[in-house]
């Protein structure tokens, strides 16, 4: 058995979607389906689940009684102001993680584990789902980043690793949790202002995971080397980039939704009553 | 095109309920155009994707805004054939749906003749169509689909369109309605020189490491004839560069052409229409006036006069000039004028005084070259400036890249 929590850091959006409007924060029918889902399946395939949630969030998954879903709870988490929310988008994931305590997986709120993952990861003490290539227009030379004054980047790391693909990360060492969200964490708050909102991200996200591993001389394990070879496996849906589909194309989100809930219904009986309760998709129960 | 769909806004005493009612109760509008040209076009399949320009403030005012490319809809190879040949657009229609006063598109379709093809987004790939077929397919309607969005533009053309920005520090309307879209939403924050940060339409970021720029520009000018739009994305100087450029040129009386030119960015999309000579569109290092125009810089450049339209930037021989973004401008010899929403820096003589926008000058001939300028602006659509267009090309990776759905 293996813990597992997910993260919801609204700030992001409340930030983009400017002051002049009340922010109310809420999640699309794809999506919302999509999460109850991942729970349901990796608390019968894994554990227990907790999520991580700011305040925003925790309110709609008051309001919407997904909490008591989660069978380890939901906690508040707080993201520091020094952290650029537009910058760092995905900063939450982060905090969530230097929360953590034991072994636990970190498991994105698109991505669907259908099997044991124990049986996948073996001994490894880190493991993810697939490396990514070193694409240096998505991950440039880390020293084009300004940074503000007192923050260097240590001089054993080491940037030829391969970036790590976090949608799913798991770890049992206590060490390297503490060393890499306290690395990633120390890079987004070093770094100076900027209207980047893809190559910092992924560089303290995906790029200093093995990079802090190999500095700790650890290992990465991951369930398939590329992402291309996800394409043939039956252990994970990840809904990722086709979220552009159910977004613009309705009778795919009808379809898609309808199929999720038809599964919950039939495989994850516990689990549909929480998706009936839920305002956006009382159209397709 | 262009229309302002403000009777998509929630009224002020229009509860949530009824407002939803009423969104779900409308017809089905006309969302925008879809461009259509033989390469997009599958004949295995027999399906088309298409490239799409959305009409007006539509897209800001849907809850997920539409992308340009992704969309496909099934056509018989010999109407698909004939749609190409006509070179022009067909209207997308669009029926909305409104949720706890949310709109979302909830399907598309698109009338041809007798027929309503069904259109759908499934994140197929689209190529971008040369910048002249755009304006071909809004200039030169076959079938007078787009008489009722001229006879709209044109009362929107600016009366008295000539707005003496005075080297103003600040974002202003020069043009009038026709570009105020653009120029609103464009904020410029210099810092020495080396620090734009322009909002929305455009950002530019520090002058040697990293440099992002997206524009969109259109210009008709007096001396020659331009219609133009340019999105332009530049960044990194060093180790990266990522540029993205469309330009359209249509001359008064040359003829057009078309190249791709990306010669010291790394890695460039460039789509240009150009006449030839010396007029030249897209990334280039020019070997006689030792001038560099980035993105999507045009320039007619001969000796030390030099004509930029667009968003470029360059450096000329003893002047050096820098025009971001929005840039836009004539210079001769000394005189130089800055239309649209361009900005420049003039090393010798105006310094960095005139940011965005037109401006009157401190002489008489350059009141007199921006006045004729802006006269002959034909300000298009924001409708037709295709925002999202250098991001059009990775819609079928990024839709491609869920995988395991089938497993739910």
């Amino acid at each position: 058995m293996i813990n597992g929590f997910y993260s919801m850091w609204t700030k992001p959006s409340k930030v983009r979607l400017g002051t002049n409007k009340k922010y109310i924060y809420e999640m699309e029918d794809f999506e919302v389906i999509t999460m109850i889902l991942s729970v349901a399946a990796y608390e019968r395939y894994n554990g227990p689940t907790k999520m991580y949630a700011d305040e925003d969030a925790c309110a709609y998954l008051d309001k919407t009684g997904l909490a008591s879903m989660f069978h380890r709870g939901v906690e508040l988490i707080g993201v520091s102001e020094e952290i650029d929310p537009l910058v760092f988008w995905a900063a939450g994931k982060l905090v969530a993680l230097s929360k953590e305590q034991g072994a636990s997986a970190m498991i994105d709120l698109d991505l669907i584990i259908w099997k044991d993952l124990a049986k996948c990861i073996g001994e490894n003490p880190v493991y993810v789902i697939h490396r990514e290539e070193l694409n240096p227009v998505i991950y440039p030379d880390p020293h084009v980043f300004e940074c503000n004054e007192g923050y260097s980047m240590p001089e054993e790391w080491d940037f030829s690793v391969l970036p790590a693909n976090t949608a799913l990360l798991y770890t049992s060492s206590e060490e390297f949790r503490k060393y890499y969200t306290s690395a990633a964490l120390a890079f987004m708050k070093g770094c100076a202002p900027s209207k980047d909102n893809l190559n910092r991200m992924v560089f303290a996200e995906q790029r200093l995971l093995p990079i802090c591993a190999k500095a700790m001389g650890l290992g990465v394990g991951s369930y398939v080397k590329s992402v291309s070879e996800l394409r043939e496996q039956t252990v994970f849906t990840h809904i990722w980039g086709h979220k552009d589909v159910l977004k613009y194309n309705l009778q795919e989100r009808e379809q898609y939704i309808r199929r999720c809930l038809k599964r919950l219904k039939y495989d994850f009986p516990d689990y549909y009553v929480y998706a009936a309760g839920v305002k956006e998709l009382q159209r397709y129960v | 095109m262009g229309k302002m769909f403000s009777w998509l806004d929630k009224r002020a005493h229009e509860d949530i309920e009824a407002y939803d009612r009423r969104i779900n109760a409308s017809k089905a509008l006309h969302g925008g155009y879809a461009f259509l040209t033989w390469d997009n076009y599958d004949e295995s399949l027999g399906v088309f994707s298409a490239y799409v320009v959305w009409n007006g403030d539509l897209n800001r005012r849907l809850r997920h805004p539409l992308p340009q490319g992704g969309f496909m809809f099934s056509c018989p190879k010999d109407r698909a054939a004939e749609i190409c040949e006509a070179n022009r657009a067909l209207p997308v229609f669009i029926k909305l749906y409104s949720v706890n006063a949310k709109v979302y598109a909830e399907s598309f379709y698109i009338p041809d003749e007798d027929r309503n093809y069904d259109f759908y987004f499934n994140g197929c790939e689209v190529h971008v169509p040369e910048w002249w077929m755009v304006f071909a397919g809004m200039q030169q309607p076959a079938d007078g689909h787009y008489e009722e969005e001229v006879e709209t533009f044109d009362n929107i053309l600016p009366q008295t369109p000539f707005t003496d920005a005075g080297g103003s520090t600040s974002s202003y309307k020069a043009l009038g309605n026709t570009s105020c879209n653009a120029l609103r939403s464009t904020s410029y924050n210099a810092s020495g020189n080396t620090s734009y940060s322009v909002s929305n339409l455009s950002s530019y970021r520090g002058s040697a490491s990293s440099y992002r720029a997206y524009s969109r520009t259109s210009y008709k000018g007096s001396v020659s004839s331009y219609s133009a739009y340019s999105l332009s994305s530049y960044r990194g100087s060093v180790s990266s560069y990522n540029a993205f450029s469309h330009t359209s040129y249509k001359g008064s009386g040359f003829g057009m052409g078309s190249y791709n030119y990306g010669s010291f960015l790394r890695s460039t999309f460039s789509l240009s229409s150009y006449y030839g000579g010396r007029y030249r569109f897209g990334g280039f290092m020019s070997e006689n006036s030792a001038s560099w125009a980035f993105l999507s810089g045009s320039f007619y450049s001969g000796s030390y006069a030099s004509t930029g339209f667009l968003s470029g930037s360059f450096s000329s021989g003893s002047y050096t000039y820098g025009s971001f973004l929005f840039g836009s401008f004539f210079s001769s010899s000394y005189l130089s004028g800055s239309y649209l929403s361009g900005s420049y820096r003039s090393a010798n003589r105006y310094g960095s005084r005139y940011l965005s926008g037109s401006y009157s000058a401190e002489m008489p001939e350059d009141l007199a070259i921006g006045e004729a300028s802006v006269q002959g602006t034909e300000g298009v659509s924001e409708a037709y400036a295709p925002v999202e267009a250098a991001e059009v090309a990775p819609v079928r990776w990024i839709a491609e890249m869920g995988y395991g759905i089938g497993l739910i």
